[in-house]
């Protein structure tokens, strides 16, 4: 059985959605009776369920107001078919407002929350007298007993049963404890990995002991010792596409399209439309964006406090729109969409605007500025003023026709969120409330690409086509490389040189390029050297010691463990021309291959060698260098000694044999010492320089690099 | 062995020193001690307090961060959340000896941050007398005290200080207005 907290957030999530149902219910009745069968029979079996497991739950006013509205519409007081009275309507509808008040309010503040509890009782008692009969008492159980179980699915007009809902609920918490359990599961993938490797060290040492010898107890080890390596790795494999199935598992639980969630409150919106006289359509833009649902938790308050604003002061009544040419029906519009690494929530309305001389006067008459400081005020200062604490009261609306209560409560928990709130507006055409928020995690597809040896991520709704490109199609235009694109020149940038890296001129055979549009129309072409593909990744916000690093968005986990940042492309599209300076051409820049297994020896030799102007590739074992010199011209390589899949030893040996890079010169650094057995046996021959680790000093490894090189060349 | 008798002055002296020994040796059994975990980086051996070390993971998976400083290592997915990985020799200066293979990260936490410390090798947890801790040769920010071995220092990490380093924290970017 659940601990009551689980219980808890399952009644409370179920009510949000049991009450949104009624609520589409009744307004669908009240629009069409005659063809309301299912419609009353959705609205009585919910409000049948709410009051079972409130009343199960201990909430006995919530049991209570549901009993009466069910009684309203049930057989007893309502012929289905007729049309129910204003009065009836507008009275369930009140109360299903109550209810959903009442049930945040227990959610948020506790069980022992007195918030909404009289609200219900009033209803309630309205109901009873509106249906005439003197209220059932219900028992309270203790805490803690299991849920109702639902009414028995209602049989429709039509004489079908209706199937159940088979979906159930899960608390956050016990979200975070999977995702802790799949990150275990990583360690533990890790930890295979690291054996696997130790299982191949020891058959390399085994080999080395044997020296080819033909005991057959060595080859039997060694036949054991590759049993075991090979399943170490399907191990690791298994393990790897298990945790890639349970993270897309995660996502589609942690994440929900902006529209679902929006959709809910549209009810809502509606119903206070209708009750304050006035007509209002609702338009979704950017519904299609997945976000982090507790992030749609905490603005859901501040989202109804805006749209019930919009309603109660920025829409005209309807005569009011018809006579100034406007339609009848105002129009609340929502657009969502990314913007670098924030999601923008644009909440507009076509409605009066923001009359800003009556702001002032308002602002100067509670006291909040002086004359003199109101009339230096900008347009958005003046605005602004609009979320202070104490300015908005409805007497403040009536004279002023600007915004209701509450608008401080919006901004403090926009701020909260570690977002920001704007205001635009145009008197007469209406208002736009712009909600800037740092995203929590994202679903969304990106291009993988690679950049001067990194792997970045470039958001696909960014991108307005992908090209390949010669030299010869760019110009140059006062040094800004230009390129035409569908009859547009945009300017052409190396993705490196965007991150801060070093950038080499394009190769004239032909680059790709990503052309990105920004939602202001402009255009940037961004080079890069390799499109990897598109895949769905889950992108989250860098941390705090990074976020001063413009030109990153964020990070996507691509899955199976591995993570790629997130090109910021608001930065490059926004980024001034670069200053006409030359690159360094790739068919003159010297490259040198690094090949070494441990992450910081090779961001490290890359950061020595690039600042000192060299090209550099690097890999992480001897078969994939091998690879890289297939298909890259390589001056020098730097290459480690111990090293999974081929060695160093090995690597230089195949090297040495092959005609066409016999004499590509090799430095070796090591953690062994050059005299150590295997050390001697690099240096001899092999390499023609020998770095200890330990000794290792960045101006020597330049200076023998340079040396080398010129050597080459003579 | 017979000793000679003793004045009475002789017979107070030696119970005071007695005393005194006696005191002494509580003193030393009593010491409070602390747990750390060790590890080496850049030539040097480093301590966390145990209290604020979150986890250790492989360095396979660090990612490398394009245009970050020099004390960035990278940076690490945890409980999925991407943590940044330091480089306490750059940051702090220390003299660096030779190049390390970074094997590990360790993650400390503290009021709610966390960060990663780049390490070659973690050695494991050690109690450490409170006694044997002084302010650090290096005195550099959340290194300020350490503790001297027969062998080598061990400079010992002040992890919140080190949370609230500016240097980590990042200058404000430019937002639309």
């Amino acid at each position: 059985m659940s601990s009551i907290d689980d219980v808890l957030v399952i009644f409370f999530g179920e009510l949000s959605e049991q009450l949104v149902r009624m609520n589409d219910a009744l307004l669908s009745l009240d629009a069409d009776p005659a063809g309301g069968h299912a419609q009353l029979e959705k609205f009585l079996r919910d409000a049948h369920s709410v009051k079972g497991t409130a009343a199960n739950l201990g909430f006995e006013e919530m049991a209570g107001l549901a009993h009466w509205m069910e009684e309203l519409l049930g057989p007893a007081h309502y012929a289905p078919g007729e049309r129910p009275a204003r009065e009836k309507v507008d009275t369930l509808l009140e109360a299903l407002d109550a209810l959903r008040g009442r049930g945040e309010a227990l959610a948020r503040e506790g069980m022992a929350t007195p918030t909404g509890r009289q609200r219900l009782e009033e209803l309630a008692q309205r109901l009873q007298s509106v249906v005439g009969t003197t209220p059932r008492k219900h028992p309270s159980p203790s805490v803690g007993v299991a849920l109702a179980q639902p009414a028995p699915a209602a049989v429709s007009a039509a004489g079908g049963a209706e199937s159940v809902d088979e979906s159930m609920r899960v608390s956050y918490r016990h979200l975070r404890e999977i995702e802790r359990r799949v990150n275990g599961l990583r360690q533990l993938r890790g930890r295979l990995g690291g054996r696997r490797e130790v299982t191949a060290s020891a058959l390399k040492q085994l080999d080395a002991f044997s020296q080819g010898a033909a005991d057959p107890r060595l080859r039997e080890l060694r036949r054991l010792l590759e049993g075991l390596g090979r399943g170490l790795q399907e191990d690791e494999e298994q393990l790897s596409s298990s945790i890639q199935e349970l993270d897309g598992d995660l996502r589609t639980v942690q994440l929900a399209p902006l529209d679902s969630l929006l959709e809910g409150l549209r009810p809502g919106v509606l119903t206070h439309a209708r009750r304050v006289g006035k007509r209002v359509s609702f338009k979704l833009a950017g519904g299609n964006l997945q976000v982090d649902r507790r992030l749609f938790n905490e603005l859901k308050d501040p989202l109804v406090h805006l749209f019930r604003n919009a309603v109660d002061h920025g829409l005209e009544e309807p005569d009011v729109r018809r006579r100034t040419g406007k339609s009848e029906s105002g129009t609340l519009s929502i657009q969502a969409y990314l913007s670098g690494d924030r999601i923008r929530l644009e909440i507009r309305d076509d409605g009066r605007g923001i009359n800003l001389d009556a702001v002032r006067a308002r602002a100067i008459n509670r006291g909040l500025v002086s004359a003199d400081v109101a009339a230096a005020l900008t347009e958005s200062e003046v605005r602004a003023l609009l979320l202070r604490s104490g300015f908005s009261t409805a007497a403040a609306v009536t004279e002023t026709s600007g915004r209701g209560v509450g608008l401080d409560v919006v901004a403090n928990t926009v701020r909260q969120l570690q977002g920001t709130l704007e205001i635009q507006s145009t008197l007469g055409v209406g208002t736009a409330f712009i909600l800037i928020l740092p995203r929590a995690q994202v679903a969304e597809q990106v291009f993988l690409v690679d950049a001067a040896g990194r792997r970045i991520a470039v958001r696909v709704a960014s991108v307005e086509r992908t090209l390949r490109v010669t030299a010869a199609a760019v110009k140059h235009v006062c040094g800004q490389p230009l390129l035409r694109v569908g009859g547009h020149e945009v300017r052409l940038v190396s993705l490196a040189q965007a991150l801060g890296l070093p950038a080499w001129e394009a190769p004239s055979e032909g680059f790709p390029v990503l052309v990105l549009k920004g939602s202001g129309g402009e255009r940037v072409g961004v080079r890069c050297d390799r499109i990897l593909g598109v895949q769905d990744a889950l992108v989250r916000p860098v941390p705090e010691e990074l976020a001063g690093l413009e030109h990153l968005a964020g990070a996507a986990d691509l899955g199976n463990g591995r993570m790629s940042f997130v090109l910021n492309d608001e930065c490059v599209l926004r980024a001034p021309a670069p200053a006409a300076a030359p690159l360094p051409t790739s068919d003159h820049a010297v490259t040198i291959l690094v090949v070494d297994d441990t992450v910081t020896s090779r961001a490290l030799h890359r950061r020595v060698l690039e600042t000192a102007g060299y090209r550099v590739l690097t890999s992480a074992n001897g078969l994939e260098a091998l690879r890289v010199l297939e298909s890259e011209m390589v001056q020098l390589v730097v290459t480690d000694l111990e090293m999974p899949e081929l060695d160093g030893i090995e690597m230089l040996q195949r090297i040495r044999a092959s005609p066409r890079l016999a004499n590509t010169p090799a430095v070796l650094v090591s953690s062994l010492p050059p005299d150590s057995a295997r050390g001697s046996l690099a240096a001899r021959g092999l390499a023609d320089a020998y770095v200890t680790k330990a000794a290792y000093d960045q101006g020597a490894l330049l200076s023998t690099v340079k040396r080398l090189i010129d050597m080459k060349r003579r | 062995m017979r000793g000679r008798v003793r004045s009475e002055q002789e017979e107070e002296l030696l119970l005071r020193e007695r005393a005194k020994l006696l005191s002494g040796r509580r003193r030393v059994a009593e010491a409070p001690s602390e747990s750390f975990v060790l590890f080496r980086h850049g030539g040097q051996l480093f301590g966390a307090a145990v209290r604020f070390v979150r986890l250790g993971v492989r360095a396979r998976e660090l990612l490398e961060v394009p245009g970050a400083p020099a004390h960035i290592a990278g940076a690490v997915s945890v409980d999925a959340a991407l943590v940044t990985v330091v480089d306490l020799s750059v940051l702090y200066q220390l003299p660096k000896i030779g190049i390390q293979d970074l094997k590990s990260v360790l993650v400390v936490e503290a009021g709610g941050a966390r960060l990663g410390l780049a390490s070659e090798h973690i050695l494991g947890v050690k109690a450490l007398f409170r006694e044997s801790i002084v302010p650090s040769p290096v005195a550099a920010g959340a290194l300020s005290r350490s503790m001297v071995t027969e062998t080598e220092t061990i400079q010992l990490i002040d992890v919140p200080a080190l949370l609230a380093d500016g240097r980590l924290r990042p200058s404000p970017r430019r937002e639309k207005t």
